[in-house]
């Protein structure tokens, strides 16, 4: 989202001028918990490397649609234990996702990737990519994203 | 659990083919202005891609449309040229066949998700094929779809194929 999507409202009722971005609506306490908990997964795990947190939010019968990552939460730290390098864990995210919506217990984050153009190796693009969360009994049961299998060869997963 | 079901935008759940355990309703979530955004949405992908009739293109497009799909201009205009190389379907479904329907929608806020369950052959064994995700992310502003999210990564030059993926 381009900032010059931001629209001016005036709020007359309260007699002050508001900025307002687009909006991702309004969150339930529960729907506020649910986020919560999957940003766990996906900030505190996945991009600070703690995946000791895994116990505490991924249910044990965790469903993994990413074909190259097996299913569960054992298969996820399994998966995942190559790449992590833990640092200590921020507030804020190292690589903030696009978006982050969340409805009942679905949470769906939008991420802004970059590859190299196949037209000029040179050049870099961006695309996007999105994982989505399931989070039920306060624990995230399920995820997908955009993953399609790897060839055989390089034996390395893409998330 | 698979994504072989989906709530329809009236708030009903339709089951496809061979049901396991619906996921949780989205729609008893949404407001009323989200359900409105997601028929938007669905009714696009219906008339628009479904069924492709280029001329719906300015009932629910932004002139402007802000595209994130690096196979695509910004633009409504340019997906109108897409959808006139079509034949159309007539007349137009009064519902998305259950095979063009996505796994999964809801509306939150501005936006729209839709999730898509696709099948690919397996790069380890081209006699079976395996199971993937895609998605399409819409703003909505102003009643029209206003910007476009989704998966595609450029197209390799050889082909000359300009098509992006929908």
């Amino acid at each position: 989202m381009n900032f010059n999507t931001l629209v001016i409202s005036c709020a007359l009722a309260a007699g002050s001028l508001t900025l307002a971005a687009q909006s991702t609506g309004t969150l339930t306490p529960q729907e506020k918990k649910n986020q919560e908990i999957a940003n766990v997964e996906m900030k505190d795990i996945l991009q600070y490397g703690h995946l000791e947190l895994a116990d505490k939010v991924m249910a044990p019968g965790y469903i993994q649609h990413n074909p190259n990552v097996p299913s569960g939460r054992d298969g996820f730290k399994g998966f995942f234990a190559r790449f992590a390098k833990p640092e200590p864990i921020k507030e804020e995210w190292k690589k903030p996702p696009v978006l982050v919506l969340t409805s009942g217990d679905i949470v769906f984050y939008l991420v802004e990737n970059e590859a190299k153009d196949p037209n000029d190796p040179s050049k870099t693009y961006k695309y996007n990519w999105f994982d989505m969360l399931r989070v039920d009994n306060g624990m995230i049961q399920e995820h997908w994203d955009t993953a399609k299998k790897n060839p055989p060869r390089p034996a390395a997963g893409k998330q | 659990m698979r994504l072989r079901n989906l709530k329809l935008w009236a708030g009903a759940v339709a089951l496809l083919a061979s049901g396991t355990l619906p996921m949780a309703a989205q729609s008893k979530s949404m407001t009323p202005q989200e359900q409105a955004n997601l028929k938007l949405v669905l009714d696009w992908w219906r008339e628009g891609f479904v069924a492709g009739h280029a001329e719906v293109v300015d009932k629910y497009l932004a002139p402007d449309m802000i595209q994130h799909n690096p196979n695509m201009a910004n633009g409504s205009a340019r997906v109108k040229e897409l959808l006139k190389n079509r034949t159309p379907v007539n007349p137009i479904p009064a519902t998305i066949p259950p095979d063009r329907m996505p796994a999964m929608s809801f509306a939150k806020g501005d936006y729209v998700v839709l999730v898509w369950e696709r099948e690919a052959k397996d790069p380890a064994d081209p006699s079976k094929t395996y199971k993937y995700n895609d998605f399409d992310t819409f703003l909505v502003k102003n009643g029209k779809l206003a910007e476009h999210w989704d998966g595609a990564m450029k197209n390799p030059p050889r082909a000359g194929k300009q098509s992006g993926k929908e």
